[in-house]
């Protein structure tokens, strides 16, 4: 790609870009949120028309138009979400819509699950083709996007942020495939915020920022700072700002939670002032404890003490009101309406807070939502833009603002800084010891083991619905977390490692 | 009311029972008719009621159904008329056409069929009973030819396109008025759906853009009439608003002054009659293809015997 | 700088509406010398009331991404409820009937909104049971026959006017006027937004999804009963099939008015708009004197461009 420039109007998204990839090689691509990944990606699978440019493939110019042109070049997009048939299997999968069919015109099942097993098996997948893909884990289903790739026969496979949802026993997998694929000559650009994996796989990288061309590099001549510094244009000392802050009196303590067939027996406290992590594999049952203990799903048994008192959470407006506060997941599913502003989405928890006899005072409203914008440096023209018009970081910066309003005593973080940039997520961490300091306890759910390591005060382990270990800050290390996160592993077997 | 409509439900399960439960072979000297009718207006309620009630009288059984306005739930309705092996069935189409083929598997199945009130463009029924739309239309007609003078303007509100009173009843009052007189002029037309809320809605309408141009709205049933002369009175306007089906409601707004006319079909003789001739098929008897039951004018003159007429049946 | 553009891109849309409106009756203007008449005004806006009444509660329901398809028939009850009650005399005061009738097409939505919040019983199929279930209960409780001869007292709503303004535009005023503040200014009206937006970050945000839920549609319950003491009064009598497919135009209203099928978008101004975009329609038809064919060929057309407008400019937002 040469000199791609795309304008929107009143913004310049790509400003002569040039970028190239070499035949078999791992490139990644890296920037922060709006640096112009996407655009850049969405003009090479013909989304967007550039407004100058040229683009050559295999020695040729091309032009292309569509995301099915691409195809037919030979280029193909693994998405962060996933575009599956959940109910059909592994082998209709990969061929959809090129189903081999037999002389009558009826679909040929037997060619169709042997064809989609040697493919699988030239790029070191085992899986059995008759699977339902619903019975799959994500990455597994992740390894079907990519064999489908290759059975377009794409010499150039872009993945968008594919270890996002990964554990790292998983991402591991997934680097195997990716070798797998470069002998087979193929190119990989990949897309990630995460430093570590970027000099794990990549042969190259390519930085954006502000539409703009900052350089490419061999990763041989790169190090973790300097990339920062020409990510973000700054230097960037300390990833993770937790600060020692006074841990005070118990404030939430669980006993035996048990939701049956999720997860049992699950003991845990939590004190004033400090950060408790959660660490696991990916299904490991964090998630399904925390909205259990949330009111959002119901518990089989278990008892839940508050400040001593036993209270019973039964739905998330009593957790809510016992000054309980929830970030999920998932801030697109359960987090905010994207389509609504952002000072609702603010004001989304507290509603009865700025109402009399049911009237909302606007006044009240908007100065609350302003001070929470003001406080949290959420960049936004202003409180009554959308939320999806917002970059990630920003998004969850207003879904943490919602549940500043009611005041909590425990804040559970899930997953705080999933594909958001480097940037914002040291400010949510700053954010977070900031909340410490002012008395509150915080219940930190990461996949991530640097950010678990470096922001908890203590850090539970769980595997399978049970919790596995604990480890105090001093203590723990990534290998000892995992090492105890993999016990009796039953991860299925889908890769020759 | 409520006793009755308890009783007809009970009978329909008794019979339900009875066909169903039974088969037919015990209790063969029992006639069984199928009622299908097409849908809920004050009108068929009469003749539905008054075949009920001849059944009753006659001593024999009777499976009532109706279409509730929907072709398909006719079709389906006939159908399983059909199939429980009803003695004759008496039909009420919705559509002269969408029933055809109803006709003909009735007829396939060898059982006597009486259309009531309306009949089908498929003409293999055994007899029609009814009245023939197009008199209705023609009463209108000559009504405005002799009490409004050779020329003039006339609107006309259609019941449900496609119904054969909306094709009938156009009909009559095109020859006898529009092709008879060249003075009279077909100002506006629209359907009102035989609906009263719609009837008013188009001649507010209408009177905005004619006025006093206006000389006769000739409704095709009394319920669109009467809305018509409420937009009518409401403006202030002297237009002669005419109707069709002499409701009690329609006859008190004729001695009201109200409209001018209304023509009174009779649906009690229609619902008893068409019993009576599907009786008389099953035992054998026969009957002219048309069983006419004629319609007759109701104005200022005679409506006050109409109203006590028509009252006493409900 | 983008998010400049989406504003201006959203204003404009809000305004799309108002400009085809105002396009419409210039238009109209020219092609009927009768169009702007005091007297077609008022004709025309009460021929919208009833129209507009169903179309407020139903911006509430579409707004939840939910669907109303009873109302029509909800309409049918409380019209022959309030006409029976008043012709055999057991209630007296005409707004005591109006308060029962509202009761009546309330509690008909409450059973729409408990299927569908608390048994999870999707609103369309909910809705169109209902439908069918409403429509029966006007035939049985009427006989099937339309109920005439109401006491004079009660036309006073349908047929009277006060300082100018018939009775019933009056009512129709207040009805728009509190559900602009119910979902504009008022706790229920945020929520209702969240419900629509997100109904899963709504829940884990403490909104009582459900209790909303069945509110919304209690809501379009009582709207469309209010219609039917209206409607009936408006003609005269209690009919049992009055108000079919009155369903369709008030969801056509609420659809033209720019209130997103999917939930979480939408406004009573924009309902406003859509319901007298269709009253105008089928009134200009009827003064050009266009054939019935034609008249309902005509409304169909404008409701598919109206969503596929609608569309367009959702997805110009999705891809700046």
């Amino acid at each position: 790609m040469k000199g791609i420039s795309k304008q929107f109007p009143g913004v310049k998204a790509l400003n002569q870009v040039d970028f190239s990839v070499r035949y078999g090689e791992v490139h990644a691509l890296i920037g922060e949120n709006g640096a112009g990944k996407s655009t850049l990606m969405k003009v090479l699978l013909g989304m967007y028309t550039p407004n100058s440019g040229t683009i050559s493939f295999a020695g040729k110019d091309v032009v292309i138009d569509s995301p099915h042109d691409a195809l037919k070049t030979g280029i193909s997009m693994i998405h962060q979400e996933l575009s599956l048939v959940p109910d059909r299997t592994v082998a209709e999968n990969i061929f959809i819509g090129r189903e081999p069919v037999n002389a009558l015109g009826l679909l040929d099942w037997k060619r169709l699950y042997a064809e989609a097993e040697s493919l699988m098996r030239t790029i070191g997948m085992v899986f059995d083709p008759q699977q339902k893909v619903s019975d799959l884990t994500v990455s597994q289903q992740q390894m079907i996007e990519i064999a489908r790739a290759v059975s377009y026969k794409s010499k150039l496979i872009i993945m968008d942020e594919p270890t996002s949802a990964l554990t790292d026993k998983e991402v591991n997998t997934l680097y195997t495939i990716i070798n797998g694929l470069k002998k087979e000559h193929v190119s990989v650009i990949f897309i990630s915020h995460k430093l570590e994996e970027i000099f794990r796989i990549a042969d190259r990288t390519t930085v954006l920022r502000d539409g703009e061309l900052v350089g490419v590099k061999n990763n041989k001549e790169f190090n973790k700072e300097l990339l920062v510094t020409m990510m973000v244009g700054r230097e960037l000392n300390q990833i993770f700002p937790k600060e020692d802050v006074a841990i005070g009196d118990v404030l939430l303590e669980a006993k035996n939670l048990t939701r049956k067939g999720v997860f049992e027996n699950i003991s845990f406290s939590v004190r004033k002032g400090e950060i408790l992590g959660f660490s696991g594999l990916m299904g490991a049952g964090r998630t399904e404890v925390m909205r259990a203990l949330f009111g959002i799903d119901r518990l089989d048994s278990g008892e839940v003490f508050l400040r001593g008192e036993k209270v019973n959470i039964h739905s998330p407006q009593k957790a809510i009101s016992l000054g309980l506060g929830m970030v999920t997941e998932d801030r697109k599913v359960e987090g905010l309406c994207l389509i609504r502003s952002i000072k609702e989405n603010i004001s989304m928890v507290t509603m009865k807070d700025y109402c009399r006899l049911s009237l909302i005072n606007d006044r009240k409203e908007t100065a609350h939502a302003q001070s929470k914008i003001e406080m949290l440096r959420i960049k936004t023209p202003n409180q009554h833009v959308k939320a999806n018009s917002l970059s990630g970081g920003n998004q969850q910066k207003v879904v943490v603002a919602k549940w500043l309003a009611i005041k909590p005593g425990l804040i559970i973080l899930d997953e705080p800084t999933r594909g958001i940039d480097v940037g914002a997520k040291s400010e949510i961490h700053k954010l977070m010891t900031s909340f410490v300091k002012e008395g509150l306890a915080i219940i930190l759910i990461s996949s991530e083991l640097p950010e678990v390591l470096g922001m908890s005060d203590r850090i539970l382990v769980m595997h399978e619905g049970r919790i596995k270990g604990e480890f105090l800050r001093e203590e723990a290390t990534q290998e000892k977390l995992l090492q105890c996160a993999m016990v009796e592993n039953r991860e299925g077997s889908y890769a020759n490692q | 009311m409520m006793k009755r409509t308890m009783g007809v439900m009970l009978v329909l399960i008794l019979t339900a029972g009875f066909v169903f439960g039974q088969g037919s072979s015990e209790e063969k000297d029992t006639i069984v008719l199928g009622l299908s009718m097409s849908a809920h207006t004050q009108f068929l309620e009469n003749v539905t009621d008054a075949a009920l009630a001849q059944a009753e009288e006659r001593g024999v059984e009777i499976i009532s159904m109706n279409g509730n306005d929907d072709i398909d739930t006719q079709i389906n309705d006939v159908e399983s008329l059909i199939t429980r092996g009803v003695d004759a069935i008496i039909l009420n189409p919705l559509d002269r056409a969408g029933l055809g083929r109803s006709v003909d598997n009735v007829k396939a199945a060898g059982i006597p069929l009486v259309e009531v009130n309306t009949f089908t463009n498929n003409d293999k029924y055994d007899v029609y009973v009814g009245s023939d739309e197009v008199v209705a239309g023609k009463t209108q007609g000559n009504w405005v030819a002799k009490n409004m003078g050779e020329s003039g303007n006339i609107c006309i509100l259609y019941g449900v396109m496609g119904h054969s009173g909306q094709i009938g009843r156009f009909e009559g009052v095109k020859q006898s008025l529009l092709d008879q007189y060249p003075g009279w002029t077909l100002l506006a037309d629209m359907t009102g759906e035989w609906k009263r809320s719609e009837g008013l809605r188009i001649t507010e309408d209408w009177i905005q853009t004619y006025g006093n141009e206006i000389d006769v709205i000739a409704a095709q049933n009394d319920e669109m009439a009467l809305g018509a002369l409420q937009a009518v009175q409401e403006a202030g306007l002297d237009i002669a608003v005419l109707g069709i089906d002499a409701t009690p409601d329609a006859i008190q707004s004729v001695i009201d002054g109200g409209l001018k006319l209304t023509v009174f079909q009779n649906s009690k003789a229609q619902g008893s009659e068409a019993v009576n001739v599907a009786i008389g098929l099953v035992n054998g008897e026969t009957y002219p293809k048309v069983y006419d039951i004629p319609y007759e004018e109701v104005t200022t003159e005679n409506a006050q015997v109409y109203l006590e007429r028509v009252s006493s049946w409900n | 700088m983008q998010i400049n553009r989406t504003e201006v891109i959203k204003n404009l849309d809000r305004f799309k509406m108002v400009i085809i409106l105002l396009l419409m009756i210039i238009v109209m203007s020219f092609a009927s010398d009768v169009f702007l008449s005091g007297r077609n005004i008022m004709n025309v806006v009460r021929q919208i009331s009833v129209n507009m009444i169903l179309a407020v509660g139903m911006t509430f329901v579409i707004m939840t991404g939910g669907i109303d398809l009873s109302v029509g028939s909800i309409l049918a009850v409380s019209g022959v409820v309030a006409s029976s009650l008043l012709k055999n005399g057991s209630v007296d005061s005409i707004l005591l009937v109006t308060i029962i009738a509202s009761i009546v097409g309330g509690l008909l939505g409450l059973v729409n909104g408990l299927s569908i919040a608390k048994l999870k019983v999707p609103p369309f199929i909910s809705t169109l049971a209902m439908m069918q279930i409403a429509r029966g209960i006007a035939y049985l409780l009427s006989n099937g026959r339309p109920i005439v001869d109401l006491p004079k007292r009660f036309l006073i709503i349908g047929q009277e006017a006060f300082m100018g303004l018939p009775i019933m535009v009056i009512m129709m005023i207040v009805v728009v006027a509190i559900g602009y503040v119910l979902l504009q200014r008022t706790r229920f009206g945020r929520y209702v937004y969240y419900i629509g937006g997100n109904e899963e970050a709504a829940r884990v945000s403490g909104v009582n999804v459900s209790r909303i839920l069945i509110l919304v549609y209690v809501l379009a319950g009582i709207c469309a009963g209010f219609a039917g003491v209206i409607l009936s009064s408006r003609i005269n009598s209690g009919q049992p099939q009055a108000g079919l497919t009155y369903e369709l135009y008030a969801i056509a209203a609420v659809v033209i008015g720019g209130t997103s099928l999917n939930g979480g978008i939408g406004s009573i101004g924009g309902t406003i708009i859509g319901a007298i975009i269709i009253g105008l329609i089928r009134n200009s038809m009827n003064l050009l004197n266009v054939s019935p064919f034609n008249q309902m060929v005509v409304l169909g057309v404008v409701i598919l461009l109206a969503v596929i407008l609608d569309m367009q400019s959702s997805k110009r937002m999705l891809k700046s």
